[in-house]
């Protein structure tokens, strides 16, 4: 800027009313607690972290510095925690079909995750109008989480036991029914996903195919459950 | 920076590197938020002066005489160049800050994509380095400079494609 071109930028209203000259670049993502511009999308494979606010039960974006602010569940009265990145799976204690009955629910792929605010395990599947809730039947989950070391690893608000039964799927995946730990903002991310492609009455091609990648994601990071649960912890 | 403020603020160039250093100083400070505010509040000012600017080049009209005496006043002239209401077109302002600089540089056109095109009679470097600060300061709307070699064949530059206007 040496010349009165500095001036000129700010001459015309720029349509997206604010942003650094660059005209109508879109708004980049945000860390939500300092501000800081931040890579799209999240995960751990180049994208940003994210915070559950445990008060307001909403996901926050969050840069790496502010993450690592927040992995300790005492942080900011406990207000905020941040999402770890691990993926874990257990393959010497897989459920069984007979388990999946058990839980009782109605479909093929679910999420389950402690509440701390209520208290209790909640269930969730991925719709074509979002994240839906459904009746979750606690006795039972104890009963299936007692013979499941994994179940038992989860961390509160954080992260999610994944349960997809496979046969009933349609994405041609082989039987049984597998079961991951993943970090929670991985599951809206496949509820979002999901949502927006969401084509007819199964959802179509596009829907299944977003389904296979986003597993065969989380089955490339997955490690196996060591014998004691640790601590989840966010790497980088 | 208060202290210095009042001898710069008689050059629109000189302002508007102060506004981007203290864009830059509250972007540091304060983060990008209030940075991104700060830049809509500038860009507020900066229009609405540039909205009065315009209604009194619009009052003034054709009226030659007061046209020079404005663009006589260095600020004003600047300040017009900024909200693109200089009553010398593009290619009358090149020509006019070339002429200033001596017979060294001749203007050959601006094309459709706002390129300068110049045709400079002696290839000295330092003569290149001021045509194109000269070119900048009297037409900032350009997109910047080609240098025709010396003595080039003719040039036809600036036509549009039959039936593009």
């Amino acid at each position: 800027m040496t010349s009165t071109r500095g001036l000129r930028r700010f001459a015309a209203p720029s349509p997206a009313g604010a942003g650094s000259g660059s005209g109508s670049a879109p708004e980049p993502e945000r860390c939500g607690l300092c501000g800081v511009a931040l890579a799209a999308g999240p995960g751990a494979a180049g994208g940003h972290a994210h915070l559950v606010d445990v008060e307001h039960r909403s996901l926050v974006c969050a840069c790496t510095a502010c993450a690592l602010l927040f992995t300790h569940s005492g942080a900011a009265g406990g207000r905020y925690r941040t999402v770890p990145d691990r993926v874990l799976r257990d393959q010497s204690a897989p459920l069984t079909e007979a388990e999946w009955a058990q839980l009782g629910i109605p479909v093929a792929i679910a999420f389950f995750f402690l509440n701390s605010a209520l208290g209790r395990v909640v269930a969730s599947y991925p719709s074509p109008a979002g994240v839906t809730e459904c009746e979750l039947d606690l006795a039972a989950w104890d009963q299936v989480g007692a013979a499941h070391p994994l179940l038992r690893a989860l961390a509160p608000d954080t992260e999610a036991i994944l349960v997809v039964a496979r046969g009933q799927l349609g994405t041609g995946d082989g039987q049984g029914i597998e079961t991951l730990l993943i970090p929670i903002d991985a599951c809206y991310e496949l509820a979002g996903k999901l949502r927006l492609n969401w084509r007819g009455f199964d959802g179509g091609a596009e829907v299944r195919h977003i389904l296979a990648t986003f597993l065969a994601n989380l089955r490339r990071r997955a490690r196996q459950l060591e014998s004691a649960p640790t601590l989840p912890t966010r790497e980088g | 920076m208060a202290a210095s403020s009042t001898e710069s603020s008689r050059d629109a160039r000189a302002v508007g590197e102060q506004v981007e250093a203290l864009l830059a100083e509250l972007r540091a400070r304060s983060g990008p938020q209030a940075a991104d505010v700060a830049e809509e509040l500038v860009g507020c000012l900066v229009q609405l002066y540039g909205a009065g600017l315009a209604a009194v080049m619009a009052a003034i009209g054709d009226d030659t005489r007061l046209q020079a005496l404005l663009i006589a006043d260095p600020l004003v002239e600047s300040l017009l160049l900024v909200h693109d209401l200089h009553p010398l077109d593009t290619a009358a302002r090149i020509r006019r800050a070339l002429g200033r600089l001596g017979p060294g540089a001749e203007l050959v056109g601006v094309d459709d994509d706002g390129q300068v095109h110049v045709k400079l009679a002696s290839g000295c470097g330092s003569t290149a380095a001021a045509v194109e600060q000269a070119i900048a300061d009297a037409a900032p709307e350009t997109s910047g400079l080609v240098m025709a070699p010396r003595d080039p064949p003719l040039l036809q530059i600036g036509r549009r494609p039959a039936g593009a206007i």
